[in-house]
């Protein structure tokens, strides 16, 4: 039985979540009370690019990753040391 | 003016005389800390790949890597556009009738004061420091007579000017209502 690299997935979209609600906090506060302005929009503007960068370089470079691959494999042993440090 | 919608309860006749916002230089305070934070993935990566090579190529140690360094990033540009919405959303108007503070502390603190002009009873320009002096900004500390005396514009730009230009329009104001 062995728990798969995917589980990393999960983890890291509940992060990317809980990075949402904030980013969102952020962009409620400067709509709603913010005077808009070039400087507003520009620095907007940059953070959404700058995010979207982001995870685009993210999901580029995790497609040549094989996430069926077991993370922990529970008849050798909780994970494998030969698997991390790749020896 | 276009900002004048946006003077909260606006009275009639009212207009802005000065819009501030604190010196440029403060967020900039932040954004270098930022980019240095920035450099530490960078600095990991040379570590790893001198002394732990094999790590990068591994099935497991790869993917982690990976990973903790997106939601890094992701979350230093978080921390990021939110200290630059805390400085933006700092503001402090002069209106011709009133002196309105907007602090913004946080995600979840927002503090809006104001005073009437006629309440006012003495302005005053503080420059603090080497870099206050050389950047020319400083406080503003305006004394009134309300519950609460002291109102401060907090490392606004110019603040010797911004203080004769409060005094010169309290003036005014006193002698318009002497007619």
């Amino acid at each position: 039985m062995s728990i798969s690299l995917s589980v990393l997935i999960i983890i890291y979209l509940i992060l990317v979540a809980i990075f949402a609600v904030f980013a969102f906090f952020n962009l409620y506060h400067l709509w709603r009370f913010g005077f808009m302005s070039f400087e507003g929009f520009f620095m907007t503007f940059i953070f959404l690019a700058g995010t979207f960068l982001i995870l685009f370089i993210t999901y580029d470079l995790a497609l040549s990753i094989d996430w069926s691959a077991p993370l922990i494999n529970f008849n050798l042993g909780i994970f494998n040391s030969s698997d991390i440090i790749g020896n | 003016m276009m900002l004048e919608k946006f003077i909260p309860n606006r009275m009639p006749g009212e207009k802005i005389v000065l819009f501030l916002r604190p010196h440029w230089f403060m967020p900039a305070k932040h954004y270098a800390l930022f980019f240095l934070l920035a450099l530490i993935p960078v600095g990991g990566y040379i570590f790893i790949s001198n002394y732990f090579p094999n790590l990068l190529g591994s099935n497991v140690g790869y993917p982690i890597i990976l990973l903790i360094t997106s939601i890094y990033y992701l979350f230093i540009w978080l921390i990021f556009y939110n200290a630059f919405i805390d400085f933006y959303l700092d503001t402090w108007l002069v209106t011709n009738k009133r002196i309105i503070g907007i602090e913004q502390s946080g995600l979840f603190h927002r503090q809006v004061y104001e005073h009437s002009i006629f309440n006012i009873q003495e302005v005053t320009g503080h420059q603090i420091g080497i870099l206050g002096t050389f950047l020319n900004y400083g406080n503003v500390n305006i004394q009134t007579s309300s519950p609460t005396p002291l109102t401060s514009f907090d490392m606004v730009p110019k603040p010797f000017e911004v203080a004769k230009q409060i005094q010169q329009l309290l003036e005014n104001q006193k002698q318009e209502v002497q007619k």
